[in-house]
């Protein structure tokens, strides 16, 4: 499957929210949507899930209009709401049934997903008597309730302890092997370098850079190396315009150093997004 | 379109009816309608003894008089003494007080009924329950708009004035259905308005729409509302039931098709679409409404609107019912055909004269149309703005977008 978002514009009122946001997601693959807070990568999330409407652009299936009835959604809001006075089990099913599904199949979905996030014991509690995260642990299950094909997932591991991150992202992996689109946003660049093949880049609601993850590190021009000398130091110098790395090698040797290994390295996510957006107020990075 | 309709009215309705608040308040509208119930023999037991059980009945034209035959009066009526007369004899027999009341029937319908006691009341009560049961069949007379008119006359002998009464607990159970409605649609409102800003504050909406289309979301909360509000009503019903099962005998009760302190089974029907139509009305109008704003204290503001016009409406109804002389029949007629008013003049015109089944069709179908309208126009504004959390909505913005849908 491959998800194509094309030139979606979107404007509230006189502000200009999305210009020509374009990019690709393919099912196998993840893909990080980055951008610093209110730059538009939630409002291009709910046009990709028809929540709301751009003004111009199309988001295409396989070439053709993306329609609920073509594939399965799967979303996870940014700001996480339940039903606080309803059951757990009960409002899963309710999620289950308007996505079409059945009563027993969503029964038997909420209460396979619920076990794997280790959330059974809490089956028949309200949800206000849940804490935080996993009222947040409730709401991704609810997203994968239908096996959604595509699933967009706003600021998942925001408000999760380091055991629930792991849980989710084992979660994100596995519905990766299994085919799936899988879209997410954060500010956890660690986070996104782990999971994600393809980043898009957005800064006020422009698309600074999008594709392959692999290949946009590569294509950053190698200006530093790390040079760890033989009693275990490491330091990052500047790469020798010429590339010769035995002239790095040469000066260590010039001061008394031995060198153990000489690498070239490769820009972090962070540098590469701190350079296209910005550096200033960058939250969470 | 309407995908996940169904889904959503079951959550919905059994979200409300499951919740002990909505218990409470069943077991508090049973409480009332026990009262109600038993009010003619409260109204009787506090009521002087000292009426006259003296009845008199003026025939103004042969074929009346042939058709209503004056011991049937006697018949179906026996606690009073029956009496045809002149209509001079008649006016003077009531302000002497030789007798309670007097009946005027012409032109094959009843006209008129005269007293001047205002204790005897309970007594004009059960009578219009009698002579429903003659003008519907026993003397095969026709219903009519006039039949239950009742022109008071003082010690003086002059005319009040023609007003429609039924008497104080027919006005009391009138009264309070026009309360339960106002009571039942406010609340309706306020909880969709309630239900509406909470998904959308809580987002829950963002989760409610990749799964359901939103006018299937917002018409699954109205309608769902509205089957509570059936829900109430059978359980009040039945609950009539039961309770006059001990207070008369149910065979009385259903006799000649009449059901409650005389009310006919129609009115009771008609009554119940215009409380519905009340509802549903005012449910999609609050949820189109919570569509737009950003918060509670915004939409408590808002709300007010509508309260404002519900409020009119209710004291129109409550000024129709209680006395029509201070309200010209033309105004009457006038704002029963005025969208969102129309329900409440209803209801109290209803509880006061018999009125032609066309005249009601006609009104029920042109409220249908107005719900029909408002729940466009509301699923419109539900769609375009329950998403615009935290943005500006302004008049101009709704008209250009609605004119543009």
């Amino acid at each position: 499957m491959l998800l194509e978002i094309k030139n979606i514009n979107k404007h509230y009122g006189e502000k200009r929210v999305l210009t020509d946001v374009s990019f690709t997601a393919s099912s196998g693959r993840t893909l990080g949507l980055l951008g610093r807070n209110g730059h538009g990568k939630t409002t291009t999330m709910k046009i990709m899930m028809g929540i709301i409407y751009g003004d111009s652009g199309e988001v295409l299936l396989d070439g053709s209009p993306l329609s609920k009835s073509k594939a399965k959604f799967g979303y996870l809001p940014e700001e996480r709401g339940l039903y606080q006075k309803v059951q757990i089990l009960e409002q899963m099913i309710y999620f289950g049934k308007l996505r079409g599904m059945s009563f027993a199949g969503a029964k038997k979905s909420a209460t396979e997903l619920l076990e794997k996030l280790e959330m059974t014991e809490h089956l028949k509690k309200k949800a206000d008597t849940l804490s935080k995260g996993n009222q947040q642990k409730i709401q991704l299950a609810i997203t994968l309730l239908n096996d959604p094909d595509i699933i967009i997932l706003d600021e998942p591991f925001s408000g999760l302890d380091p055991v629930n991150a792991k849980t989710l992202s084992n979660i994100i992996e596995e519905n990766a092997v299994r085919q799936k689109v899988i879209i997410f946003s954060s500010h956890q660049m660690a986070q996104v370098e782990e999971f994600c093949q393809d980043v898009c880049i957005i800064k006020h609601g422009v698309v600074k850079l999008t594709g392959n993850l692999h290949e946009i590190k590569n294509s950053y021009p190698r200006d530093k190396v790390l040079v760890v000398t033989e009693n275990g130091e490491c330091h990052q110098v500047q790469a020798p315009a010429d590339g010769d790395l035995a002239s790095i090698a040469n000066e260590y040797k010039a001061k008394g150093m031995g060198v153990d290994s000489i690498s070239i390295l490769r820009p972090s996510l962070l540098e590469i997004f701190l350079e296209k957006v910005g550096e200033d107020n960058v939250e969470g990075a | 379109m309407l995908k996940g309709l169904k889904h959503v009215i079951q959550f919905e309705y059994l979200n409300v009816v499951r919740r002990k608040a909505y218990l409470f308040s069943i077991l508090f509208y049973l409480a009332i309608m026990v009262i109600l119930s038993f009010l003619p023999a409260i109204i009787d037991f506090f009521s002087s003894d000292d009426t006259i059980n003296h009845g008199v009945a003026l025939f103004l034209d042969e074929t009346t008089m042939q058709n209503m035959d004056i011991s049937l009066l006697a018949e179906y009526f026996p606690q009073f003494e029956w009496e045809a007369t002149t209509y001079a004899e008649l006016e003077g027999a009531i302000t002497t007080g030789q007798a309670a009341f007097g009946v005027i029937f012409a032109d094959n319908l009843i006209y008129h009924v005269i007293t001047t006691d205002y204790d005897f009341v309970p007594s004009i009560q059960l009578m219009n329950s009698f002579l429903r049961g003659v003008s519907a069949g026993v003397a095969n007379m026709p219903v009519t708009a006039e039949w239950h008119i009742v022109d008071l006359v003082q010690e003086d002998g002059e005319m009040v004035g023609d007003f429609e009464w039924i008497g104080p607990a027919g006005q009391v159970i009138g009264n309070v259905l026009l309360v339960l409605t106002l009571m039942a649609v406010m609340s309706s409102g306020g909880s969709i308005m309630a239900s509406v800003m909470k998904e959308k504050t809580s987002k829950i909406v963002e989760l409610l729409f990749t799964s359901a289309a939103p006018t299937a979301i917002m018409l699954g909360k109205v309608i769902a509302s509205a089957l509570v509000g059936l829900t109430t009503g059978a359980i009040l019903i039945s609950s009539i039931f039961i309770v006059s099962r001990f207070n008369n005998p149910l065979e009385e009760m259903l006799g000649d098709g009449y059901l409650f302190y005389g009310y006919p089974m129609v009115t009771f029907v008609y009554l119940a679409v215009f409380f519905v139509i009340a509802f549903v009305c005012m449910s999609f109008i609050y949820a189109g409404m919570a569509a737009t704003v950003g918060d509670t204290q915004e939409s408590a503001t808002l709300a007010t609107v509508p309260m404002f016009a519900v409020m009119g409406s209710f004291y129109l109804g409550l000024m129709i019912h209680g006395n029509p002389t201070f309200i010209s029949e033309t105004f009457v007629n006038v704002i029963s055909y005025v969208p969102f008013v129309s329900p409440f003049a209803m209801i109290a015109r209803l509880n006061t004269v018999i009125l032609p089944t066309w005249e009601v069709l006609l009104i029920i179908g042109l409220n249908i149309v107005y719900t029909i309208a408002i729940a466009f126009i509301s699923a419109k504004i539900y769609q375009l703005c329950i998403m615009l959390f935290g943005h500006k909505i302004t008049i101009r913005f709704l008209f250009k977008k609605l004119i543009r849908g």
